[in-house]
């Protein structure tokens, strides 16, 4: 599957991230672990809950199910004005 | 009535004035206008050459107006105006413009007060700072998400 980064992500890991997952119904939270995994410089980050999963133009949560349609996007916090 | 625009390139706060007061009825009796600058150092004084704001294909435009769409039912006002740099933006540049009109003085303060805070917290930008020592990432502070929280 493929998942796209933003911000401090997108610096470490690149802005399009190529993942082999296991399964077609894996949760957001086993996408993280996986990233967490291969790209640990990365663990603290991937896995901090400050760090947002959207699926769809959607917030969704960690236990949200990927379908194999579906593109997700993590999104570091924030910061406008 | 409200605007809020997404923009790539260099604008002028004059110029997005001049456009803001052309639009406003004769009911308008006060205007409050912001303008948010690139600065050319860091909060540690160290110099940024450039400031980078990231943003999403997508989102970024939709939080710019949700936020002043919030922002237009909750205060009596007439017109609201947002205009969102992302690029590169030199410091000096302007980076957001907020302005607030209505019949009276407190509610334009309060709606540009209100737009400010939200967008520190809630606009989906990705706020990097580029200096000569490197890179740093930047994220709403302690003091950001106390201001916001003030509207809740």
């Amino acid at each position: 599957m493929d998942v796209r980064l933003y911000g401090r992500l997108a610096d470490m890991l690149g802005r399009e991230l190529r993942l082999e997952v296991p399964g077609a119904d894996c949760s957001v939270a086993e996408v993280r672990s996986r990233i967490a995994e291969e790209h640990p410089q990365s663990r603290e980050h991937i896995l901090s809950s400050r760090v947002r999963a959207c699926v769809g133009d959607t917030l969704v949560s960690d236990t949200h199910r990927l379908k194999t349609s579906e593109a997700l996007e993590f999104f570091p916090p924030v910061s406008g004005g | 009535m409200w605007t809020a625009r997404l923009v790539l390139e260099p604008f002028s706060p004059e110029d997005a004035y001049a456009a803001f007061q052309q639009r406003l009825s004769h009911e308008v009796g006060a205007v409050v206008t912001f303008a948010g600058l690139a600065r050319g150092a860091n909060r540690q004084g160290a110099p940024v050459d450039m400031l980078v704001l990231e943003h999403h294909p997508r989102l970024t435009q939709l939080s710019l107006e949700d936020i002043t769409a919030s922002a237009a039912e909750r205060f009596e006002v007439s017109a609201l105006d947002v205009i969102h740099r992302a690029g590169h933006i030199s410091p000096g540049d302007a980076i957001v413009w907020a302005a607030a009109a209505a019949p009276h003085r407190r509610a334009a303060f309060e709606a540009a007060d209100y737009l400010m805070d939200r967008l520190k917290t809630e606009a989906m930008f990705w706020k990097r700072e580029d200096g000569r020592d490197g890179s740093r990432w930047i994220e709403p502070t302690d003091t950001d998400h106390h201001e916001r929280a003030r509207w809740e």
